[in-house]
């Protein structure tokens, strides 16, 4: 009895839910209204004495939800389907003008000792405000908002003022670019989240690890955050627009009996839900995640580390290009410093000073295709109408024949680049749908791959080369994989991110064999100028970045996608790794009896 | 400054999903731990460092948190805090013996008491492979941990020198056996039909409860914060160990919290609380009374805010009942916690002071975490066996003025060899010993009219215009910040001043307390007759634990106070958007 009525209620919070995330165009109309009509006082009226009035105020309402169930081995480990709607409000104001603002300015001691008080009601960024619609609870949130970035700003602008006082400024790149005033409203329905439908998915697909006791720990699980954004500024740019993913995630770890610890996972990453993998491809992968598993328990070690040329096949070499050249590829402004700090992190900046100059092989060029929904028929993730700040979303040449060109940029000028080409999302400049061309010449078929690598293999004297066939991605690495094993550091370098249970060597016979206990960590963004070949066949990977937390952020995780053959390196590293094994369980598993 | 983690669920429905019983067989769930539990000790028994001690605590908690702004739902947390239903293992391995374990003191390093426990997310399904496999794995963590922190131990007793406290590292008990079905969460009397024992939380009632309770706010432009919570929490409990002990328990618990903010003039943050605490939702009072203590709360809001601010002062004053109970759980009840004497690295105040005098003659102070209510009212503390599955024990701290004990887990210190049932722990942290409800007892009671009539000639007497009455404090276990053991955490939040010449009584704010707080014990003069109680959570390093402070009020011969620092931020440049009332 308890069960149909579970279903009933099911049901009907389903239907419910699907009208959630779809606003009446009349409550759409209402929340953007109440937007412009505080923005309007705030900028005629917001003034203090002595200071100056803002010049731009934006504010962005991000309404979104997350519905999650992971299990092992069959049951359920924690579930969260409620749907809580989440509202997070971020109020941003700019005193002074387009040329020198109160931005670009990292200001240490605010950071630190913070200028005004903590108080809930001071909160602008994130501000947390009830979910359910209502003119004046939406109208005095706006208004405290503002204030208190209004006090802010104008305060930060006086400090940057004062810090670059008696200074020569060479540097004359303005602070915010101009923007035309555009509305766009970029909505669809989202889906209603199935949660008996998933549940059972996760149990299920689970449950295929139940019969294997010498996988030590393994976890399903599947995230589903849809997302409405509303968005006006003081310029007349509006919009609201969708954004969201779904993302299923198998994992597997155990430990070999030399004490090698061996993890094998599988993201697949979707719009929609509807896009998700079928319960029988979900089934197909977690018996390879399994069966590869079990191979690397098996496999030998890596006895020496390898010099020489290396092929990525196609999925190894989207997360190849994710972690050691993809990020190089945004515009990153310089900030004044209150003090003499400046941030260590150099990562992303490989790229700052070297448009014109060749960064790949004359024969690659390299796109970012955000117009781009489809590619063969297949989803792509990356895709996105209008940006973060409401600019259309404009297709950028970043490498032609191996020539850096631009760099992807957002309403913050850069040296070289004064305008936005729409590639603000997630607060971040980022890529999206990264499309890496190569001239057909030097396109080769896996099998003609394999045997260019063995021909280089042989003119060098070595006695196998390295084919490199999946790499765990960074998000699945840093979440999934983080809470299921006893440390990190025992399965990746920290100098490094990329992490495989998929490198085989390959002999001048043909045969591949399995090896563990290899470590990747030896490339960087110069690497891919040793791009020898590439494959015909185009692979797409659609995928979750993880973005780390930083002192200024939280970590995030994007959705993108890399379209990109397989790619041969005349020179790679393998190094044997030196990292240190977790001791091995005193007693055996429990599904052994 | 957040004032608790408080969860929102957007509506009521959801809540229905979890209504399926996947709770209920936990038998399962039992067999499956004592499997793991006794195949543990019996395969690493021919070890190296076999385990003397195996304990597992599953803790199953049943979880729903509201918060209304203004009269609208706020969801706030999102993540791990929004899972409604958690099932989790704390895991006590120990190698070594009693005498000397893994729990062993590591002198000089940061956290000498180490993670000793073990922490897992259990299947919140009754699977037994499932279940058995986590155990398995985090078991296996749990020795690997212990062999570590036992070999350091060793090492480090070799290199220092002797220790003063020579106590065993771990209690020898009895052991206890004591079962209480697990209680069920849910969410109407007729899906309550046929379930034993059930939790009935009508989350819709309370929803509304608390959009029409922070609505009051609305109507004023200068109330910046305005929210009312309400949490309503079920813990089913299940303890085992190798010494025998078997425990099977549940407990629930309701609070609905109001909080508002405003600023003074001068930039000055005026927030101020209410809370009602209960184990049962009929338990909280009825909504009229709330609305009322709402209407008062935003009068003396608005009063505070019009308030002038208090000058630095020493002198005579009263602290009510509510404020004298965070008073003595914050300067008194953090040093009489045992395992602190242990610990080097620790300001041991009252070492030297066992069977001396610290208080007047006339007090005593107790904990006793077997009350459950005081004169009819709820009160936090309440706990049938604690974290170490040791029965709770009414404990006479003070007697006659007299200090007697220390509150005690199974960490024992110089003549205190065994528990008492204090140690507490939120789940993921090990158990230290903690306070319960403390009690204040006096033979020295006046009447409020007395009270304030001793007051006024203590001034007289010592020269002053007028005397302090420290009506409401917020303490570092309320919702602020996590307790600083050694810092002195109380902040009033209304005081009045009482003049010696009649003048009618007048609210100050900005007011910080000050002054060696110890001292202050000695000059306690007189006591109230009535208790004043405070109900809050109380958090240090083994977590968050509920607390109850019971007190009547105190008269103090001296105090000092000076101006508190406030927030550099002026009040809102532009006036409120919406129609509200600039005053009352």
């Amino acid at each position: 009895m308890l069960c149909t009525m579970n279903k009933f209620i099911l049901g009907f919070i389903s239907v419910l839910l699907s009208s959630l995330y779809v606003n009446s165009a009349q409550i759409d109309n209402q929340i953007i209204q109440a937007m412009r009509d505080e923005l309007k006082r705030s900028m005629n009226e917001l003034h203090l004495k002595g200071l100056e009035k803002p010049y731009y105020i934006e504010y962005i309402l991000n309404i979104s939800s997350e519905y999650s169930i992971s299990s092992q081995l069959g049951a359920v480990c924690y579930k969260s389907v409620e749907g809580n709607k989440v509202a997070l409000l971020t109020t941003n104001v700019r005193v002074g003008d387009y040329k020198f603002d109160n931005t670009g300015f990292n200001d240490i001691s605010y950071m630190f000792f913070g200028s005004t008080t903590d108080d809930d009601n001071e909160v602008y960024i994130d501000r947390r405000i009830p979910a359910e619609f209502d003119y004046n609870m939406l109208r005095r949130e706006l208004w405290l908002a503002t204030d208190a970035a209004y006090k802010v700003a104008a305060e930060e602008l006086t400090k940057k003022k004062v810090t670059l006082d008696g200074k020569i400024i060479r540097d004359t790149t303005w602070n915010f670019s101009k923007a035309n005033p555009v509305v766009t409203i970029d909505t669809n329905s989202f889906e209603a989240f199935d949660a008996e439908k998933y549940t059972k998915l996760t149990k299920d697909i689970s449950k295929l690890f139940a019969s294997h006791s010498d996988i030590i720990s393994s976890n399903v699980e599947i995230n589903y955050i849809p997302k409405i954004i509303y968005y006006v500024n003081s310029e007349g740019i509006e919009y609201i627009k969708n954004e969201g993913y779904v993302t299923f995630n198998i994992v597997g770890y155990t430990q070999r009996e030399d004490g090698i610890p061996i993890v094998n996972a599988h993201s697949c990453t979707a719009n929609k839900l509807s896009e998700l993998p079928t319960t029988d491809s979900l089934t197909v992968i977690t018996n390879r995640i399994i069966s590869n598993i079990e191979a690397n328990m098996k496999a030998s070690i890596l006895e020496d580390s390898y010099v020489g040329p290396v092929l990525f096949e196609e999925p190894a070499a989207a997360e190849l290009l994710i972690s050691y050249f993809a990020n190089n590829l945004s515009a990153v402004p310089k900030n004044v410093l209150s003090s003499g700090w400046s941030t260590s992190d150099n990562s992303g900046l490989a790229f700052q000073n070297k448009i014109g100059s060749r960064v790949l092989p004359t024969f690659i060029s390299i796109e970012d295709k955000p117009s781009q929904s489809k590619y063969k028929n297949i989803n792509l993730l990356g895709h996105y109408k209008i940006d973060d700040d409401g600019i259309a979303a404009r297709d950028v040449e970043l490498v032609k024949d191996g020539y850096l060109k631009t760099l992807l940029s957002t309403r913050i000028p850069v040296k070289k680049i004064n305008e936005s080409n729409g590639h603000k999302r997630y607060n971040q400049t980022i890529y999206s749908n990264l499309f890496v061309n190569s001239n057909k010449s030097q396109q080769l078929t896996n099998k003609e791959l394999k045997k260019q690598l063995l021909k280089l293999c042989k003119d060098r004297e070595l006695p196998y080369g390295i084919i490199v066939k999946n790499i765990i991605s960074s998000n699945l690495l840093e979440n999934s994989i983080r809470s299921l094993i006893p440390r990190i550091d025992f399965v990746r370098n920290d100098k490094g991110n990329l992490l495989s249970f998929d490198i085989y060597k390959i002999y001048q016979d043909g045969h591949e064999e399995l090896v563990v206990g290899g470590d990747l960590s030896g490339f960087n963004a110069a690497s891919f100028k040793d791009i020898i070949k590439t494959g015909k066949d185009i692979y797409i990977y659609n995928t979750l970045l993880f973005k780390y937390a930083t002192l200024f952020s939280g970590s995030l995780t994007l959705p993108v996608s890399i379209i990109t053959p397989s790619l041969l390196l005349e020179e790679g590293e393998l190094k044997v790794s030196e990292a240190d094994y977790p001791k091995l369980h005193y007693i055996k598993s429990p599904l052994a009896d | 400054m957040k004032i608790i983690k408080i969860i929102l669920v957007y509506s009521f429905l959801f809540t229905y999903i979890f209504s399926f019983n996947c709770f209920a067989q936990s038998n399962i769930l039992k067999e499956a731990v004592k499997k793991e539990m006794n195949r543990t000790v019996s395969e690493l028994k021919n070890e190296k460092y076999p385990v003397y001690f195996l304990s597992y605590y599953i803790t199953e908690t049943m979880n729903n948190q509201y918060l209304s702004s203004f009269g609208k739902i706020n969801y706030t947390y999102p993540r791990t805090s929004n899972l409604k239903k958690t099932r989790s293992v704390d895991i006590d391995l120990r190698v070594g013996d009693y005498k000397f374990d893994n729990s062993h003191i590591i002198r000089g390093e940061y956290n000498p008491f180490g993670n000793l426990s073990v922490f897992s997310f259990l299947p919140i399904e009754d699977d037994e492979k499932a279940i058995r496999s986590v155990l398995w794995d985090k078991t296996d963590r749990a020795y690997k941990s212990a062999i570590e922190a036992y070999e350091k131990a060793i090492s480090n007793q070799a290199v220092k020198i002797a220790v003063e406290d020579t106590s065993d590292d771990f209690s020898k008990e009895l052991p206890n056996k004591y079962y209480e079905g697990f209680r069920r969460l849910v969410y109407s009397k007729n899906e309550a039909l046929g379930v034993e024992n059930a939790f009935i939380v009508d989350t819709l009632h309370w929803i509304n409860v608390i959009n029409r309770l922070s609505s009051k706010f609305k109507k004023y432009s200068w109330i910046y914060s305005g929210d009312v919570s309400f949490v309503a929490n079920l813990t089913n409990k299940y303890y085992i160990s190798t010494e025998n002990s078997e425990l099977s328990f549940s407990a629930p618990y309701v609070r609905l919290m109001i909080s508002i903010k405003t600023k003074a003039e001068d930039g000055s943050s005026l927030p101020l609380y209410k809370d009602y605490y209960s184990y049962s939702c009929e338990g909280l009072p009825d909504e009229k009374l709330m609305e009322s203590d709402i209407d008062s709360m935003i009068v003396l809001l608005n009063e505070l805010r019009n308030a002038n601010e208090a000058e630095t002062f020493t002198g005579p004053a009263i602290l009510s009942g509510e404020a004298a109970g965070v008073f003595f759980h914050e300067i008194f009840g953090h040093r009489v916690e045992g395992h602190r004497e242990k610990d080097p690295a620790y300001s041991h105040t009252f070492k030297k002071s066992l069977d001396k005098s610290i208080l007047p003659e006339f007090m005593n102070i107790v904990f006793d975490p077997s009350k459950k209510e005081i004169d009819g009212k709820e009160i936090a503390g309440y706990y049938k066996y604690d974290d170490e599955g040791q029965l709770g024990q009414r404990v006479e701290v003070v007697k006659n003025g007299i200090f007697k004990s220390y509150l005690m887990s199974r960490s024992p210190i110089e003549k205190f060899p065994k528990s008492n049932g204090h140690g507490r722990r939120s789940a993921g942290r090990s158990a230290v010993a903690r306070q319960s409800n403390l009690i204040v007892e006096s033979n020295n009671m006046k009447s409020n009219q007395e009270l304030r009539n001793l007051l006024i000639a203590e001034a007289k007497k010592q020269n002053k215009d007028y005397g302090l009455l420290f009506d409401k404090v917020i303490g570092g276990y309320t919702m602020l910040n996590r307790t600083t053991i050694n810092s002195f955490n109380v902040t009033p939040i209304v005081v009045y001043k009482i003049y010696v010449d009649g003048r009618p009584d007048e609210l100050v704010r900005g007011v910080d307390l000050i002054g060696t707080p110890l001292t202050t014990f000695s000059n306690i003069l007189a006591t109230g007759d009535k208790y004043g109680i405070f109900n809050g959570m109380c958090g240090a390093e083994s977590g968050w634990v509920s607390v109850s402070a019971v007190s009547p009020s105190l008269l103090v011969s001296t105090i000092e106070v000076q101006s508190k620092s406030k927030s550099q931020t002026k009040l809102p440049i532009l006036p409120s958007p919406i129609n509200t009332q600039e005053g009352m």
